[in-house]
């Protein structure tokens, strides 16, 4: 194969570089990391052939800056960058300043970028494509300093009806985003939702959309190449969310008969060709219980559960990703793309779920990871590694394949019991009380459903704490094996992981 | 010997009957098995249930992870003192590291219980610290703009009931 692209710069960090460079390598592709200073010696920095520091560690100084990253691929001479997902993966300014400085974006064209970036353009566009869209409305441009205008606001709420959600017009992720129950919290949520998505996007544009009662997440993935052929690889059901954001996604979704999947997919086919998408997209739609469903927002990225598709369809996104940024048409046809088995992911996050699920930092003092047939883990960190409140609190993902639902929801409990990560708090005790609830193994899911099943799960079952303080009475030395002379010794000599963190790893860099 | 840890959601205390195989767990004898020892991982058979667990520690923490459930046990030497009482009434400190986005309330305010009393942003997300109790702000640590680590005091508030300033 002979591609017009060498040289790769992954401007991202976390588990999504290491899966992007790891496909670079398996494609023979030279690969550049950029970094933080913070993240010197993580994980995806040690991976890439050469890696360039681009700040200090405060995204806004690093990961956002898009001079510093055309510098490090000017430098370096890439000849392609892959944006990943999040920080500048949906911006077209930056999609743009890469081909004005000769370099190839993975990703569709600035314009499209920008089409479905402004979430309110997006919806006119699909309505006008004939794809359903959530009953809503936009809000006047707040002023210059910011201030809404109430009246307006009220005005429009009352038009929409409550509940209604306030959405960040450039936002996504569940930033930017307030529930409304009435009309009394109205301009609060609008003013803090502005506030929230200036900060974040760097526009305060915000819009008001109906709130569906209890709908399911589904979406589709979508890749077109710049030869005009257009695919879809299926659809992947991601209800379970935590504060608007997924933690467990799977494929093919419970909720959908062979009849609603075919005009679903058809509708994001639809979508993608209305306006020219060129790569990976995905069209995330809401789906009511009568099986309605509506057009949320389009994503111009590389999803982070795209491990799902990958399992079910055996097809490599992000190889496919490379090959049509390169000018090669898609490597499948529809035809060929036949989903096969279950597929579940599951994000484990540095959180505290029975606190609000606020971010836990510190050091990762001993990491063990699940493996095994129809196990896949996509993780960004080593033992060893600082977890700081800079970034997003996505630690990995555990992705698992089975035969049906209930084997790939077994094979997703059994590998979260093998993951172990010790210092700094994650949500994998939690992870396995969803899978584990009857709702969840009926495919009863919903976006609500952590508020309805989960609301006041508390961590900790009683057998595994008695055992765990008796380990830790073994650890301290309490308990020893018998020796072969009899006498007593002790089981466990001092931990030497205590005393060596930082230096034990970052020595090796 | 006698060891005692606080697991967050009870104080237990472990105590040695036989070195080579018996604890009382709160009084409970638990047969005691160590199969294999490795630094930072132990495999035991506990009254006869295989269990193979992950440990780590840091100061007074032993982290410890049994079947993907995570446990940080406290060691307790007894004498912790409150900070509320050390404080004079209820602290409220950060939950969590971030940035004061905003500080809605000044000495000498009325609280109730549930009053919003600042806006803490971290991870990009907005979060809004609110009153524990009613009563009356007693002193104000946090302001705007500025950066605070876990734990740090934001607000102290005098009990409704308590005369302020003591």
């Amino acid at each position: 194969m002979t591609l017009p692209l060498r040289k790769v710069l992954v401007a991202n960090r976390g588990e999504i570089a290491v899966r992007v460079l790891r496909a670079c390598r398996e494609m023979g592709l030279a690969t550049v990391a950029v970094a933080s200073e913070a993240d010197r010696h993580a994980r995806h920095a040690r991976l890439a052939d050469e890696t360039v520091v681009i700040g200090p560690a405060p995204p806004l100084e690093s990961y956002l800056r898009i001079e510093a990253i055309l510098d490090a691929a000017r430098r370096t001479g890439a000849d392609a960058v892959h944006p990943g997902y999040g920080f500048l993966a949906e911006s077209a300014a930056f999609a743009a300043a890469c081909r004005d400085a000769g370099l190839v974006f993975v990703g569709p064209a600035p314009a499209t970028i920008r089409a479905m970036g402004e979430k309110t353009a997006a919806r006119r566009a699909m309505a006008a494509a004939g794809v359903p869209v959530v009953p809503g409305a936009e809000l006047p441009a707040p002023s210059a300093d910011g201030e809404l205008d109430a009246a307006a606001v009220r005005a429009t709420a009352a038009r929409v009806g409550y509940p209604l959600l306030v959405k960040a017009a450039f936002g996504g992720g569940g930033k930017g985003m307030r529930l409304v129950g009435d009309e009394r919290d109205v301009i609060g949520a609008a003013a803090a939702a502005a506030r929230e998505a200036r900060k974040a996007f760097g526009d305060g544009a915000v819009y008001l959309e109906r709130y569906l009662e209890r709908p399911r997440h589904v979406e589709v993935q979508v890749f077109g190449d710049t030869r005009g052929n257009v695919v879809q690889l299926g659809e992947r059901e991601c209800s379970i969310q935590r504060r608007h954001q997924k933690i467990v996604e799977e494929s093919p979704s419970p909720a959908l008969t062979p009849t609603l999947r075919t005009r679903m997919a058809e509708a994001a086919v639809a979508a993608a060709r209305a306006v020219g998408y060129v790569n990976a997209g995905t069209v995330e739609f809401l789906l009511d219980a009568s099986g309605e469903f509506y057009f949320l927002e389009m994503n111009t990225r590389l999803q982070v559960e795209h491990p799902v598709t990958e399992w079910v369809t055996g097809l490599d996104l992000v190889r496919a990703q490379l090959l049509v940024a390169a000018g090669e048409a898609l490597p499948w046809r529809q035809d060929e793309i036949v989903p096969r088995g279950h597929a579940i992911e599951c994000r484990l996050y540095a959180e505290e779920p029975a606190h609000g699920f606020r971010p836990s930092v510190g050091r990762v003092l001993l990491l063990a990871e699940p493996s095994g047939p129809g196990v896949r883990l996509d993780s960004g960190i080593v033992a060893g590694d600082e977890i700081t409140m800079h970034y997003d609190p996505l630690l990995a993902k555990l992705s698992v394949h089975g035969p049906d639902r209930a084997a790939a929801i077994a094979r997703a409990l059994t590998a979260l019991c093998d993951y172990a990560l010790l210092g700094v708090g994650t949500n994998a005790e939690y992870l396995q009380a969803i899978l584990d609830h009857p709702a969840f193994r009926q495919g009863a899911t919903h976006t609500g459903f952590i508020e309805e099943h989960l609301s006041d799960w508390k961590p900790g079952r009683p057998q595994d704490e008695d055992d765990a303080l008796v380990a830790a009475a073994v650890h301290a030395g309490l308990v020893g094996p018998k020796s072969e002379d009899g006498e007593s010794r002790t089981a466990a000599p001092p931990s030497p992981w205590s005393g060596l963190g930082r230096f034990r790893l970052r020595g090796l860099a | 010997m006698l060891l005692q840890f606080n697991t967050g959601n009870r104080l237990a205390s472990l105590e040695v009957v036989q070195r080579d195989g018996c604890v009382l767990l709160d009084g409970r004898p638990v047969a005691v098995e160590v199969l294999d020892a490795a630094p930072g991982r132990l495999e035991l058979r506990l009254d006869g249930r295989r269990r193979r667990v992950w440990l780590a520690d840091t100061g007074a923490l032993t982290h410890v992870c049994v079947d993907g459930r995570t446990f940080s046990l406290v060691r307790h030497t007894g004498d912790e003192e409150s900070e509320d009482v050390a404080a004079g009434g209820p602290r409220v400190t950060a939950p969590l590291p971030g940035k004061i986005v905003k500080v809605h309330v000044q000495l000498g305010h009325a609280v109730e219980a549930g009053t919003p009393l600042l806006i803490l942003e971290a991870m990009k997300m907005e979060t809004e610290i609110v009153a524990p109790l009613a009563g009356v702000v007693q002193a104000v640590h946090a302001i705007a703009g500025a950066t605070v680590a876990m734990g740090d005091p934001l607000v102290d508030i005098a009990p409704a009931d308590a005369p302020p300033g003591v």
